[in-house]
């Protein structure tokens, strides 16, 4: 009978592989987007050991939809920054228009 | 002035992407949420051959956005993907002879779509003064 710790030492090159994929996926990713890519990843070890191909690949389709959220968060992020830029510019601008219009007058 | 411009383009295109979600990232997700979605449609007996029809043809209609299109964009479509998620959902979880883990990871699929979509969509509204 083999227990559960050989069976993982069976399984584990299969499961730290999706464990180093999941890492680079998610590098950076939000606390919530990590515990779905942790939740995963122990599915995926169960999946393998009772040998089921069609689970595991319906949980590596998961973690690449995790992975696109991550990078739809990075992208709006971004845009925040760009934004808060722009009006900072709009803003001076602003204020150079009216400094200029004062002297003009 | 021209920085102005060239960072106005900026948040143009970074805003675009923020309201875009990847196909490929999706495909195999909803691919099987799709096949589960129709095999529980096909099988109900409580439906009439019209609102099989119509659930069917709602499940074919989100499995062709994610094969014949590289992106789509999630405030269109996020209705359709949460109808057919909710639907999923609801035959999963009525399922009393599924596994506890193949039920986990078949409600966590529709989960990350709907999110995905959801998350993509609050991209394509002005954001709150609170943000």
């Amino acid at each position: 009978m083999i227990s559960n710790e050989q069976l993982e030492g069976l399984y584990s090159p299969v499961v730290a592989a999706v464990r180093a994929e999941a890492t680079k996926l998610l590098k950076g990713a939000a606390a919530d987007l990590q515990q779905f890519a942790r939740d995963i990843t122990a599915n995926v070890l169960v999946a393998v050991q009772h040998g089921d191909e069609k689970l595991r690949q319906e949980l590596h389709g998961q973690l690449e939809v995790l992975a696109e959220t991550h990078r739809l968060r990075a992208s709006r992020a971004s845009m925040k920054v760009l934004g808060s830029v722009l009006d900072s510019l709009a803003k001076g601008l602003e204020i150079g228009l009216g400094v200029a219009i004062k002297a003009a007058v | 002035m021209k920085h102005l411009f060239i960072l106005s383009v900026l948040l143009l295109a970074v805003s675009c992407a923020t309201t875009t979600v990847n196909t490929e990232s999706i495909t195999d997700v909803v691919q099987v949420v799709v096949e589960r979605h129709d095999a529980y449609v096909r099988s109900d007996d409580s439906l009439s051959t019209g609102e099989k029809l119509a659930f069917l043809s709602e499940s074919a209609s989100l499995l062709a956005l994610t094969t014949d299109q590289t992106e789509i964009d999630a405030p269109t479509h996020e209705a359709l993907v949460n109808s057919v998620c909710a639907r999923h959902d609801q035959y999963v979880t009525q399922d009393s002879a599924l596994p506890a883990l193949h039920r986990e990871v078949y409600l966590r699929s529709s989960v990350l779509l709907v999110r995905l979509f959801k998350e993509a969509s609050i991209g394509s509204s002005p954001s709150s003064p609170t943000d």
